[in-house]
């Protein structure tokens, strides 16, 4: 719990905003801490039939049952297109609170959270990560790791539904 | 602020139930004129409801039921006969104060224009009496709140107990302000009554005369006596001290049946005088039962886990069933809690189809059956409106005007048939009218015209299967929109309804016969008895209201019809689906004829039978039904998961869908 919390250089105290991140394939991705409600172990997912490919089903979080997003899937990332390098140990679910619901989000690994300024998330102008420029708010870049910070509103509830995604 | 609040919430809380209290009450005053019990309910209800408008501040609101008090007092005084016009006039007073109380609800205020009305409920008022019939009425056996009242188990025990020559009398003997010594003068009257006959009950109490303050110089009896009524009136008179005696033969009918149930519901503890009904209950939110019942759910689940440890111990052997049947009994009074008789909702009707058939100039009779049928609040709460659209459509497409029914040698007054009644551990309910019924052919044309069907589905469907293509979205079939049921929403709502609650509805229909609609619903939406079995693997969960049997069958039993594969079974013929089929997982085609022997579910929705072929019967298990997200809204197949034994999610199928 230490070192969970790390200044972003150059920041503004005023505007910082503290975003949680996290591996998915081997890219680092972002969401506002605030969103995020928890961060717990995958127990067994139950697959829920005749659903988008990317709901990987649901789980029973105290009690309630919650749907799981394939992250991966669902940012259009091919399975085989990137190298898997975390270890199963790593892989979570991030808990977000979204429009009184919860949803968990699969991913291959919590980094940290950090304190990233508002003005060092640039717009995606230059989007060359493959992900649809709607899902994306911005990138940041920290110690030399580029940091893409998602619009987990777009992502979630997204109007124009990819097909076959 | 929030002290307010509580009350606002407990306001609206008490003048809907108020509101619901005057619209019965006038209905019945409609059709018994002279019940002035009916008159006298109506008159505390306004009366209620005026003084917590008063306490509120809602003084349009308070002056508004003071005038209906006003005239309902006149009514109860005998000084204004009822008529239409004065039913009318109530109605109307009455739709304005829902109309404020919603206004309070949305806006806070409860501002109005009403000068009109109060005008006319005015004019009414200070008109001249017409007294023509109302004297016939006045002598014989009538109930004022003067007299002290009986229950109707009172009365009972009256008819009871008395002999054959004995009446019985509400006596109210009242002493002369100046009376000194008021007990000994009361317990004179008391010794006089006992010679007369039998005292019933009085204020005071026989017993505690001795001690009783007379303040109100008034001794009140109910005395059953075969003395003759001027005999009694000497007896009492010649009391020193005694200033008048007032004497009223009472009612020994028992009150039509409606009423008594409703009293017995809330009369439970028996009021020794009042005419209030006063019930030892306590309101609460039922956000709070829901929360209640959430906890048993999790202390159910928690429960079945423990079992699946199976620990070898005696401890342990011991204390599950005990664990088992507390959890069960408090579920059983948790689930009894939440119910209601659906009579709550049901009441609200009578005045809708008296409404609609003087707009619609038919001529109906409401008949509404098993208002006690009791149901879990929540669902009662969802049925309002789709009983309401099934309600109107019956008397607007369902019922023809009387000219056209006595042309097809029918009665001029259609009949309209609400009715509720549990089956198992279902409810039904049931929405019937005599009237025109549906044309088959003209609800399969729109199909067609809507594309909801194709000709060559059309050629496959029975007369009935027809008739339950009203359901789908954009199909009704009188063509032009009425102003009574055109109102945007079809039977595809009511029917999605239906289904959210876990429910059931189909249609039956006869030309020129009438129209029947049967709902069926679950007790309970929160826990229910469920059949597992495996599918692919997986555990699933089918609801046990909806399975009819289980079987295992060999292959060679399946047959082929028209290209499906169904089984006969005791000369019925019922089509076979395949679990993963429906479910979605890739399958080889007919790969489950490979096997020799498969264990197949016959599942029943809407008075069809389907049978499911699934992998593996496991077990039956009370299940707690949770919702599937809102996130992942109206998954095909599956109507919500539950959490089994080892804390894993397991999935609901949806009988409904797959039938």
């Amino acid at each position: 719990m230490a070192n969970i919390q790390k200044e972003a250089k150059n920041e503004k105290v005023a505007e910082k905003e503290q975003y949680l991140t996290f591996k998915v394939g081997n890219e680092i991705y972002g969401l506002k801490l605030k969103q995020a409600k928890e961060i717990i172990k995958p127990p067994k997912v139950t697959n829920v039939p005749n659903t988008k490919e990317y709901i990987l089903g649901v789980i029973n979080l105290r009690g309630q049952v919650i749907p799981v997003i394939n992250l991966k899937n669902k940012l259009g990332l091919k399975e085989d297109d990137i190298k898997d390098t975390s270890k199963a140990q790593n892989k979570k679910i991030v808990v977000i609170n979204i429009k009184d619901m919860l949803i968990g989000l699969y991913v291959d690994g919590v980094n940290e959270v950090m304190n990233l300024a508002v003005e060092n998330i640039e717009g995606v102008a230059d989007n060359k990560t493959g992900i649809r420029d709607e899902y994306i708010k911005g990138v940041s870049t920290f110690s030399d790791s580029l940091i893409i910070v998602l619009d987990i509103n777009n992502l979630l509830f997204d109007q124009k539904e990819e097909k076959g995604a | 602020m929030s002290d307010n609040n509580e009350y606002l919430e407990m306001f609206f809380a008490e003048s809907e139930e108020y509101i619901m209290v005057l619209n019965d009450n006038i209905l019945k005053l409609e059709n018994e004129p002279n019940n002035m019990d009916v008159v006298n309910s109506m008159f505390r209800a306004a009366h209620s409801l005026k003084g917590m408008a008063a306490t509120m501040r809602f003084n349009n609101l308070a002056e508004l039921t003071h005038k209906m008090e006003n005239m309902m007092d006149q009514i109860r005084n005998k000084k204004m006969q009822v008529n239409t016009e004065i039913i009318d006039l109530l109605f109307a007073g009455i739709d304005y104060v829902e109309e404020i109380v919603k206004q309070i609800k949305e806006n806070g205020n409860d501002e109005l224009d009403l000068d009109d009305y109060l005008a006319e409920l005015e004019a009414k008022i200070n008109e001249e009496p017409n007294l023509d019939d109302i004297e016939e009425v006045q002598e014989e056996e009538l109930e004022d709140s003067n007299f002290l009242a009986l229950t109707d188990d009172d009365i009972r025990t009256v008819n009871d107990n008395k002999k054959e020559l004995d009446t019985v009398f509400a006596v109210n003997v009242k002493l002369n302000a100046e009376t000194q010594f008021k007990q000994v003068r009361a317990s004179m009257i008391f010794k006089s009554a006992a010679e007369l006959g039998y005292i019933f009950k009085s204020i005071p109490e026989t017993e505690n005369v001795e001690d009783a303050d007379l303040d109100n110089n008034l001794v009140q009896l109910i005395l059953i006596s075969n003395q003759s009524r001027e005999n009694i009136n000497e007896e009492f008179s010649s009391i020193t001290d005694v200033e008048e005696v007032e004497m009223n033969k009472i009612s020994l009918k028992v009150e039509d049946k409606d009423k008594k149930d409703k009293k017995e519901k809330t009369n439970k503890s028996k009021s020794v005088s009042s005419k209030f009904e006063v019930s030892s209950s306590v309101r609460v939110d039922i956000g709070k039962l829901d929360k209640l019942m959430n906890m048993i759910g999790e202390l159910l689940i928690n429960k079945t886990r423990l079992e699946a440890l199976n620990i070898d111990s005696e401890g342990f052997k011991d204390v599950l069933p005990q664990l088992d049947r507390v959890t069960m009994e408090l579920h059983h009074t948790v689930m009894q809690i939440r119910m209601e008789p659906i009579g709550v909702m049901f009441n609200r009707f009578p005045r809708m189809i008296r409404d609609l058939s003087k707009s619609s100039e038919k001529e109906i009779d409401f008949v509404m059956d098993g208002k006690q049928t009791e149901l879990d609040r929540s669902i009662i709460d969802e049925l309002g409106d789709p009983l309401t659209h099934l309600l109107r459509n019956a008397v607007d497409h369902g019922i023809e005007k009387p000219e056209v029914r006595r042309q097809n040698g029918k009665d001029e007054t259609g009949t309209v048939n609400l009715k509720a009644y549990q089956k198992g551990s279902e409810i039904m309910i049931e929405v019937e009218d005599d009237g025109g019924g549906i044309n088959v052919d003209k609800v399969v044309q729109k199909a067609l015209d809507k594309n909801v069907v194709t000709e060559k589905e059309i050629e496959e469907m029975d007369r009935d299967k027809k008739l339950q293509l009203i359901f789908e979205p954009g199909l009704s079939t009188n063509e032009e929109v009425s102003s009574v049921s055109g109102r945007g929403v079809g039977m595809d709502v009511v029917k999605q309804t239906i289904e959210s609650l876990d429910g059931d509805i189909y249609i039956r229909s006869e030309e020129n016969k009438g129209t029947k609609f049967v709902i069926s619903l679950p007790l309970t939406l929160a826990i229910q008895d469920a059949l597992m079995v495996k599918i692919n693997g997986e555990i699933f969960a089918i609801p046990l209201s909806a399975i009819s049997e289980t079987l295992m069958i060999e292959s060679e039993e399946i047959k082929q019809v028209k290209g499906y594969d169904v089984i006969v079974l005791r000369e019925k013929t019922i089509p076979l689906v395949d679990s993963r089929e429906s479910l979605n997982i890739e399958i080889e085609d007919d790969s489950y004829k490979e096997k020799d022997e498969m264990p197949v579910v016959i599942v029943k929705s809407g008075g069809k039978e389907v049978g499911l072929i699934v992998g593996e019967l496991l077990y039956q298990q009370e299940i707690v039904i949770k919702s599937l997200s809102d996130y992942l809204d109206n998954v095909k197949n599956i109507s919500g998961a539950t959490i089994i034994g080892d804390g894993e999610v397991a999935l609901i199928l949806d009988v409904r869908d797959i039938a």
